[in-house]
């Protein structure tokens, strides 16, 4: 039958039929509980960005670009570079989501990939000062989801990652107050390896890497983002079911678990 | 740098001279306005918060109302003399996504079939923010829902525990929050056992998350009952309409 | 009296008691759904929850409500509820009176009977949204029109509407508490608008 999940009110119906074949232990494309959808990861696919990724997840498609400007330090951390990360829908990428301002979702998605990178300090911004105080490089993350298909999240968050893995910006010289950009180019210090993993949970099941009637029937998604030593550096639930005690530390295992996965596909970029 | 500050001693006292599973002194009144379906102040630390609640009301703009339940909007808004800084009242994107994150804490506590086609507003006001901002406006927000006389399940009971100088500790002040390793917002129905937000910032391991569930379950009994006091202090006096 | 309940307060088991009111199930324990108090019948195995804080202000079946006519048509009348009992809704509720609730009689068209601005009484028939009203009965109808020429305040005089200011004459299903007389009285059921006023 047609797929109509995105109808708030078939939600319980759609809900009702997914349940049903969650019983059985068969998601609706046929994946175990904790199969992620096969990860495609392309990067440098744009030249005049400073970095750039192509990730799919299954049929849902984002795209990432960083752009490196010379600019200057916030005040009370003179000594470090900066990073902006911003997410958008693109209205490619479904018929619900509309060109203008985010709505909520979009600021939400959006602070989930940017805190996965900040607060794992997976950058180490130190190392982007220039000229204490008064030049550093500011990083863009600007994210586009293309194709809606569930999970935009993780495959926003591995484009970022990707991208910024992969980024040249230019090597610098300092002469008095003058900066010179030179010819040669470095990456930028990448510290970790941050990787979002988001889990689905509809009735009592939690599934790993939800597609979208998925994700449109679950109860509730979390999002959890860690690194390769196993520390968890954001989390954040969205939606308005609940979870149980035991839940955080199930979808911590599959996160970290899942997470090794696509660090590992990471690292054949070089 | 975080290096510099020693937020808490070898023998476990904090900056404020709390405990590692102590909250801040904690005050909450509800019915604290007139004009609203139901209200509540509280006051965590320096954190200072009003919530009040309006309706159940007609939905406007119309095409928003759902035939089945209730809609409920929340607004989280810090006012601009909240701050260190001025802060712009314009909303933010963190205002934006924690009006959400709120919405979703609060939304499973809520009989929301039994009013069709209305919308129930929570405004939650921060009039001075110390940290723990969204969790004393939950832990707020439902004692004003159930002053509204709105079915609920259980009281929504949250707060913050973080990692500070290495340690697990309860209810983050600004200071610690500003300088510490993680912070982790956790709501929960107490009596149902139920987890309604779950949020990190921060870097903690496997054995830090789940120690910080375990402190964070301390912290949300204690709160659940001052919660019960300020709610019986409200309705002691109540006569029975049968 | 029993004690104060609140919100997620366990109140029974189900092996007990059947729960009635604001309570409700999970896993097997009664619990509080609102701040009230508990009523137990041991004998009959019944367990209440009555509500004993605020009331949500949203008019129920068999409310009296006063409203504002937004639009007539043949088949139906739209009116604003804008009060109940001492309460006002802000924003008003949307309610919806057809043709075959406004009276006893046969009625040939709604809008022949009322137009936009009329300030009614009515009660609530059905809160299965949109709420229904209905002004069958002397009591319900319109407390207050205006002319639809002049847009003065138009007095009764028994069955028919005069307007002081132009002439015209004009009609309405009228409630006994009309609140302008002809001839200079004013109603003293009028004084009540706003009052608190209970279905029988």
């Amino acid at each position: 039958m047609a797929d109509l999940s995105t109808v708030e009110e078939f939600v319980p119906i759609q809900q009702k039929e997914l349940l049903a074949l969650l019983s059985t232990g068969v998601r609706e494309d046929g994946r175990k509980f904790d199969e992620y959808r096969k990860v495609e990861i392309q990067t440098s696919i744009y030249e005049k960005a400073n970095g750039s990724a192509m990730v799919k997840i299954g049929n849902t498609v984002a795209v990432a670009g960083v752009k490196a400007e010379l600019g200057e330090p916030f005040p009370d951390t003179p000594n470090e570079g900066v990073l902006t990360v911003s997410l958008e829908l693109l209205p490619h990428a479904s018929p619900s989501f509309e060109p203008g301002p985010p709505d909520e979702n979009a600021v939400e998605m959006s602070r989930i990939v940017d805190r996965g990178l900040r607060e794992s300090k997976a950058i180490k911004t130190s190392e982007l000062c220039v000229l204490p105080g008064k030049k550093v490089w500011v990083i863009y993350v600007d994210i586009y989801a293309m194709d809606h298909d569930g999970n935009i999240v993780d495959a926003s968050g591995i484009a970022a990652l990707a991208a910024l893995l992969t980024a040249k910006i230019p090597e610098v010289k300092v002469e008095g107050e003058d900066v010179v950009l030179l010819e040669s180019t470095k990456g930028i210090p990448m510290v970790e390896r941050p990787v979002p993993v988001t889990v689905a949970k509809i009735g009592d099941y939690l599934v790993v890497d939800p597609s979208l009637s998925e994700e449109n029937v679950a109860d509730v998604r979390v999002t959890m983002t860690t690194l390769e030593s196993g520390i968890v550096s954001s989390i954040q639930k969205s939606g308005s079911g609940t979870l149980e005690e035991p839940d955080v530390l199930k979808i911590y295992d599959l996160a970290y678990e899942k997470g090794k996965e696509i660090r590992s596909l990471l690292a054949k970029l070089g | 740098m975080s290096e510099s500050v020693v937020l808490i001693t070898q023998d476990g006292v904090r900056l404020d001279g709390r405990r590692i599973d102590e909250l801040r002194p904690v005050k909450m009144q509800v019915g604290v306005l007139k004009n609203c379906s139901g209200s509540a102040y509280i006051e965590q630390g320096k954190t200072k918060i009003l919530v009040a609640v309006q309706g159940p009301r007609e939905a406007h703009p119309k095409h928003i109302a759902l035939p089945g339940r209730a809609i409920l909007r929340t607004r989280y808004h810090m006012a601009p003399f909240s701050t260190d800084e001025r802060k712009s009242p314009a909303p933010s994107r963190r205002e934006v996504e924690l009006s959400k994150v709120i919405r979703e804490a609060l939304e499973p506590a809520l009989f929301l079939e039994e009013y069709p086609k209305t919308v129930i507003d929570v405004f939650i006001e921060v009039l001075q923010a110390d940290a723990g901002t969204r969790s004393a406006g939950i832990t707020a927000a439902s004692i004003a829902l159930a002053e509204a006389g709105i079915p609920m399940r259980d009281l929504v009971t949250a707060v913050a525990v973080g990692k500070v100088g290495g340690k697990v500790v309860l209810d983050l002040n600004e200071a610690e929050d500003e300088h510490g390793e993680a912070d982790m917002p956790i709501a929960m129905m107490p009596s149902l056992n139920k987890i309604t937000l779950l949020q990190l910032n921060g870097r903690l391991t496997r054995q830090e998350l789940e120690e910080g569930v375990n402190l964070v379950k301390k912290g949300i009994k204690e709160l659940y009952s001052l919660q019960k006091q300020a709610l019986r202090a409200r309705f002691s006096g109540a006569q029975v309409e049968v | 009296m029993s004690e104060i309940v609140l919100p997620g307060d366990a109140v029974g088991v189900v092996e007990e008691y059947l729960g009635e009111g604001f309570v409700y199930e999970h896993n097997g324990v009664l619990r509080a759904a609102t701040v009230g108090f508990v009523h137990r019948d041991t004998s009959k195995h019944l367990l209440k929850v009555v509500r004993s804080g605020r009331t949500p202000n949203v008019p129920t079946k068999g409310d009296v409500v006063y409203g504002v006519v937004s639009d007539a048509k043949p088949k139906m009348v739209v009116v604003d509820i804008v009060s109940m009992d001492k309460k006002v809704f802000q924003p008003p509720f949307t309610a919806l009176l057809p043709i075959s609730m406004i009276s006893t009689e046969r009625v040939e068209s709604a809008d022949s009977l009322y137009t936009e601005s009329d300030i009614v009484i009515a009660k609530v028939e059905s809160t299965s949204s949109p709420f229904i009203l209905s002004t069958k009965g002397s009591e319900f109808g319109v407390i207050l029109a205006r002319c639809r020429n002049c847009g003065s305040m138009l007095e009764s005089d028994t069955k028919i509407l005069i307007c002081p200011n132009c002439g015209a004459k004009d009609r309405r299903k009228l409630s006994s508490n009309y609140i302008l007389k002809r001839h200079g009285g004013v109603s003293k059921s009028g004084e009540s608008f706003g009052n608190n006023r209970k279905d029988s």
